[in-house]
């Protein structure tokens, strides 16, 4: 899988797991932040990003804080997982 | 009207009964330590358990050991026998007497331990769905002291100080003279996995206020207390304990589970019962936090406390790191905390703080004298609309935002509908309250937890799906889409739910605590459960419905 099908791959796992219902992954730009001012993300998404990405990756954080960094955009999270990813 | 305190019954992880509470609380010892009673793989977290099997409960609660009662119902049975032997009440008394109970996890212990089973077509032990519903504890209680009514508040962790605070009302509006209040909680897999999926457990003995302090040491436990009109109490010689000398209940309404950076809900609480006690912050030395360490809720008390106390600030206790937080028991427990510590530390005057889930923020002040609370306002007719109802084609984009929309199930969508619709149907625009009655609460979160605990055997479940499982989500919800500070409060009392939300309302108009309330019912069917229920010969029904009660 080349980096971008993982970037579409990853952003049907956002909507679905977020229940993101009215986004469509032609919505979400790769570089744009999730949280803030960009989709408007919470601390709850975060804790459910951190479960995607064990579950569907093998990837876990020791330091939920650690995190904070791969969460920044779907550009941040597809490099994190080719360089992480256990599954 | 004085309120009078005239029997203490209580188990938590410091001990079976007042006498062994007390000098472990005074002592300062933490019962906190890794489980050993709930069977879990989480050791990690470290938790304030009542250190008996439920065989052992069973047999101090003069319970057949083998017959399955939830842990909820037997830690209950043990507090309650204490409180009304305390009193010293007797049968005719009790056979008068209502019970205001306040819990949430009901019967979840014995659903955990039998879902898997009912996933299997396995109905062997489908009787103990009976007590999954939070109501039938109560319903429970109620039986076997032979009370003559019981209802139950279900606000999370607030929900043993609303319960008193409910049973307050009914003695000042004349509904009762004299109540038992309080609540009960025991330790589920379900609710240490949901905390744990929200990252705030702590993995050492919790520390609230402190600056290193890095979340909550969950525990399990429950207390009541008998509450009389103090002329009834003194008329047959009842030892006072102290007095409620105010309340205030409030709504952050701002998130699902944090506290708002300013401490709106606290503050406004606090500020509450303060003016309800004719006192003011500097008249109360003693302040039993809700300081359950993560922080969030610290950063956010402490800002409210400011706020209302400036610069000279009283003591500040959290007890949790000796009991743990136990959850929707830990008003009451700690009630009696404060209350004790204003015996023996010569207080006049003591404040407790409960907070939920939510954002629902209770306060009660204790006094040690004698302590009128304000005479009612005459209030002239309670007036209402006719249940508005919502169905699934409701339109429900023009009231919720997407991003709030998401986190809410169809029947939770039917109920802000229909909420709005009642609310201009009155012509009120923000009702001064909220009141919510649910039999099951939010089923399908539950169910779907319950399915992803059964499949991982603890290995990760939903925090946004938990967040939204409790049976305060749906009143939370609302008040913070309707912008909404007022009172707050949910019933899950069973099929009468909605009797006893209505009947709340009109209490808080009677009051004069508020002149508009919003009053909802609201359940939802989850797949797969109904067919449980089914088994068991129950059901579940779609209920989303509205109405405003003024005066």
């Amino acid at each position: 899988m080349d980096n971008k099908e993982l970037k579409e791959q990853l952003k049907q796992q956002v909507i679905e797991v977020l229940n993101l219902e009215d986004i469509t992954p032609a919505d979400i730009d790769d570089a744009a932040p999730l949280f803030g001012e960009g989709l408007g993300l919470d601390s709850i998404d975060a804790l459910e990003l951190l479960m995607l990405l064990d579950k569907n990756y093998g990837i876990k954080f020791s330091d939920r804080n650690q995190s904070k960094a791969v969460f920044a955009s779907i550009d941040a999270m597809a490099a994190y997982i080719i360089a992480n990813r256990k599954k | 009207m004085r309120i009078a305190i005239t029997g203490i019954g209580i188990i938590s992880a410091l001990g079976v009964g007042a006498e062994a509470n007390r000098e472990h609380l005074l002592a300062r010892e933490s019962a906190v330590a890794p489980a050993q009673i709930m069977p879990t793989i989480h050791h990690e977290w470290p938790l304030g358990e009542v250190g008996l099997s439920n065989a052992q409960l069973a047999r101090l609660a003069g319970q057949d050991e083998h017959k399955e009662i939830s842990r909820n119902v037997l830690l209950g049975m043990i507090a309650l026998r204490e409180a009304i032997t305390d009193a010293g009440l007797t049968k005719e008394m009790l056979s008068g007497m209502e019970l205001v109970n306040g819990t949430t996890v009901g019967g979840m212990d014995l659903t955990e331990i039998h879902y898997g089973e009912w996933q299997q077509g396995d109905y062997s032990h489908i009787d103990t769905i009976f007590q999954h519903e939070a109501g039938m504890t109560a319903a429970m209680l109620q039986q076997c002291f032979g009370l003559a009514n019981s209802t139950t508040i279900s606000t999370a962790c607030s929900s043993a100080l609303n319960a008193l605070v409910h049973g307050v009302m009914m003695l000042r509006t004349g509904v009762a003279k004299r109540v038992i209040t309080g609540g009960t909680e025991a330790l589920t897999r379900f609710h240490v996995n949901g905390f744990g999926a929200l990252g705030i457990l702590s993995e050492k003995i919790c520390r609230p206020f402190a600056p290193d302090r890095d979340g909550i040491n969950l525990g399990e436990g429950a207390a009541y207390l008998v509450l009389e009109d103090a002329e009834e109490a003194e008329k047959r010689g009842a030892k006072i304990y102290g007095y409620v000398a105010g309340y205030g209940n409030k709504c952050d309404a701002y998130h699902q589970t944090a506290s708002s950076p300013d401490g709106d809900g606290a503050y406004g609480a606090m500020y509450d019962a303060l003016r309800m006690s004719g006192l003011s912050a500097a008249d109360i030395p003693y302040l039993n936090a809700h300081g359950t360490a993560t922080p969030n809720n610290d950063a956010s008390e402490m800002r409210a406390i400011e706020r209302l106390y400036g610069e000279k600030l009283p003591l500040i206790e959290s007890t949790k790191p000796l009991t743990g937080h136990t959850t929707s028991a830990s008003g009451s427990i700690e009630l009696c905390f404060a209350l004790w510590r204003m015996e023996t530390d010569n207080y006049k005057y003591a404040m407790s703080n409960a907070f939920g889930f939510g954002g629902n923020d209770t306060s009660v002040i204790l006094s040690r004298e004698q302590r009128e609370l304000p005479m009612l306002p005459n209030i002239g007719q309670i007036c209402m609309t006719e249940y508005v109802t919502a169905n699934e084609d409701s339109d429900y984009k023009q009231y919720i935002p997407a991003m709030q929309a998401r986190r809410m199930t169809p029947a939770l969508r039917q109920l802000v509908v229909a909420a709005h619709k009642a609310l201009e149907k009155a012509a009120v625009e923000i009702p001064d309250a909220i009141v919510v009655g649910t039999q099951w609460g939010g089923m399908i979160p539950t169910v779907e937890l319950l399915k992803q605990l059964t499949a991982t055997g603890e290995q990760g479940i939903s925090p946004m799906q938990f967040m939204s499982s409790t049976h305060n989500n749906a009143a939370g919800t609302l008040a913070r889409l309707l912008s909404c500070k007022g009172y707050n409060a949910t019933f899950s009392h069973g099929k009468n739910s909605m009797s006893e939300a209505e009947a709340q309302a009109a209490l808080l108009l009677m009051t004069g605590e508020a002149k508009s309330v919003l009053v909802c019912g609201y359940d939802e069917i989850a797949e797969g459960w109904q067919e449980y229920l089914r088994q068991a010969g129950m059901y579940a029904e779609n209920i989303a419905k509205a109405k405003v009660m003024v005066c």
